[in-house]
Parts: C-alpha cells; sequence; structure tokens
C-alpha cells in the first residue's frame, strides 16, 4: 500500500424508507418500483434521469433471478400488469 | 363563586373531573411511547441492502456471492464445526443495513442472536430485517427453520468491519 491511493468521495445508496410500504414484508415494494421503472420509461424514454430512482430501488431490492425473469417476460410481453 | 361552590359536593363533578383528568395523563404518555414503539422497526434510511446474500455498491452493480459452511476436513485450527463459511457476508460498522430476506427453494430461516435477528426466509417473499452495528465483529447464526437433511450445514456468518475495510472489499469483490 505503498502507493499513493485516490480516494473518491461517495454516498451508499440504497432504496430508502417507502410509506407504502411499512411492513416486515417488502415483495411489493421490490415489484412497485420494477413497474414504475418500466412505465417511466416508456413515458419518458430510458435517458430520463428520474427513472433511475425507480431502478436504482428495485436493483436493490429484488433478487437477480426475479428480475431476469421479468425481464424475458417484459421482452415476451408476457409481464402480468400494464407498463404503459 | 357561588356556581363552584354548589359543585363542591356533585359526585358528577368530580367524577368527570378525575376521568378527564386521567385521560389526559393517559394520552400525554402515548405520545412519547407510540413514538418509540414506531421508531423501533422501521427502517427510515438504512445506507445499504444486503439481499439476503447479494447487495448492490455505489456504481450500481450487484455484488453477488455464496456463502457455504466448510466441511470438517477443510476446517482452520481454532475455527468453529458447522459454524464457519467459505465467504462471509462483510458489512460495515455503525452503518444502518437492511437485510432483505428471500429463498429459493423451501422455508429457511436466517438468524444471528447476537444480533437480535431472526427472519424467516420463503420463497417468493422479500422479508426486511435492519440491523446497526456497533462494533467490529463476526457474529454466527445458523439457519433456523428445519428444511430438509442439511439444514444443520447452513450456517451465517456477518463479518462487521470498519469503513475502510469495508471498501477494500468491495473493491476485492468486483
Ligand atoms: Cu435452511
Amino acid at each position: 500500500m505503498s502507493e499513493e491511493t485516490e480516494t473518491k468521495p461517495f454516498k451508499f445508496v440504497t432504496a430508502g424508507f417507502d410509506a407504502r410500504f411499512p411492513n416486515q414484508n417488502q415483495t411489493k415494494h421490490c415489484w412497485q418500483n420494477y413497474v414504475d421503472y418500466h412505465k417511466c420509461v416508456n413515458a419518458k424514454g430510458e435517458d430520463f434521469a428520474p427513472c433511475k430512482q425507480f431502478y436504482r430501488a428495485y436493483r436493490s431490492l429484488c433478487p437477480n433471478a426475479w428480475v431476469e425473469r421479468w425481464d424475458t417476460q417484459v421482452e415476451k410481453g408476457t409481464f402480468p400488469h400494464k407498463l404503459d | 363563586m357561588e356556581g363552584l361552590v354548589e359543585l363542591h359536593d356533585n359526585i358528577m363533578f368530580y367524577l368527570v373531573l378525575i376521568l378527564f383528568g386521567v385521560a389526559i395523563i393517559l394520552i400525554l404518555i402515548a405520545f412519547p411511547s407510540f413514538k418509540l414503539l414506531y421508531l423501533m422497526d422501521e427502517v427510515n434510511d438504512p445506507a445499504m441492502s444486503v439481499l439476503y446474500s447479494d447487495f448492490l455498491n455505489d456504481d450500481n452493480e450487484n455484488i453477488e456471492f455464496d456463502s457455504y459452511m466448510i466441511g470438517e476436513d477443510d476446517l482452520e485450527e481454532g475455527s468453529l464445526r458447522m459454524l464457519e463459511v467459505d465467504n462471509r457476508l462483510v458489512i460495515p460498522e455503525l452503518t444502518h443495513v437492511r437485510f432483505v430476506i428471500t429463498s429459493a427453494d423451501v422455508i429457511h430461516a436466517f438468524a444471528s442472536p447476537s444480533l437480535g435477528i431472526k427472519c424467516d426466509a420463503y420463497p417468493g417473499r422479500l422479508n426486511q430485517v435492519s440491523v446497526l452495528i456497533n462494533r467490529e465483529g463476526v457474529f454466527y447464526g445458523q439457519c433456523s427453520e428445519i428444511c430438509g437433511i442439511l439444514h444443520s450445514s447452513m450456517p451465517i456468518v456477518i463479518q462487521s468491519v470498519s469503513l475502510e475495510k469495508f471498501i477494500a472489499w468491495l473493491a476485492e469483490q468486483q
């Protein structure tokens, strides 16, 4: 560790407290953010920055396996919720 | 003044007075207790989430790893039989951490008695518990819901480290 190491300031970010989901069960919290992200992207486009908020929330709450499964469902158009 | 004097032998007056007085005192003590009660289990502003065994760093990338028990033959001297794992779950001390617990097959339970957490893991459901560890240390736990023949072989090891060490660990994982 003799080399000079550069430390960037950073902040831990994760999905915060959501008054809609005060429960121990956070399943719907994850799901709702996934749906909201896709709704947001469909309405405002991929580059719309505020959509990132939903993305971050579902990425930190949902298991990767769930996200993968939902992604394939969205691609195939079999996702069981309206995304527009 | 005349009216008040008459009330002196009125039982109803005292009854109402005392009932309201007691009610007001009860309401006043209820507020702080409710506040405490809600503060206790509310995850207000966690700094990070640990998803059973994977979590998210500040670059928006998931860190994913398995944590399996070390078999009896591979144990190092002094380490605990049936408790030691190959990849410990490392979290920073003095940081509000949320565990999101789920299962892929049957019901298990994520538990660590010394952290005071025990939470069932159900397939298809995400349970949340929050933890704030005040010091560095290693905290052991075991699956606490009988789940199959290997129920005894799924220990949990949580290691709390300083923030610098945690960041170094994060960098190592990528
Ligand atoms: Cu188990």
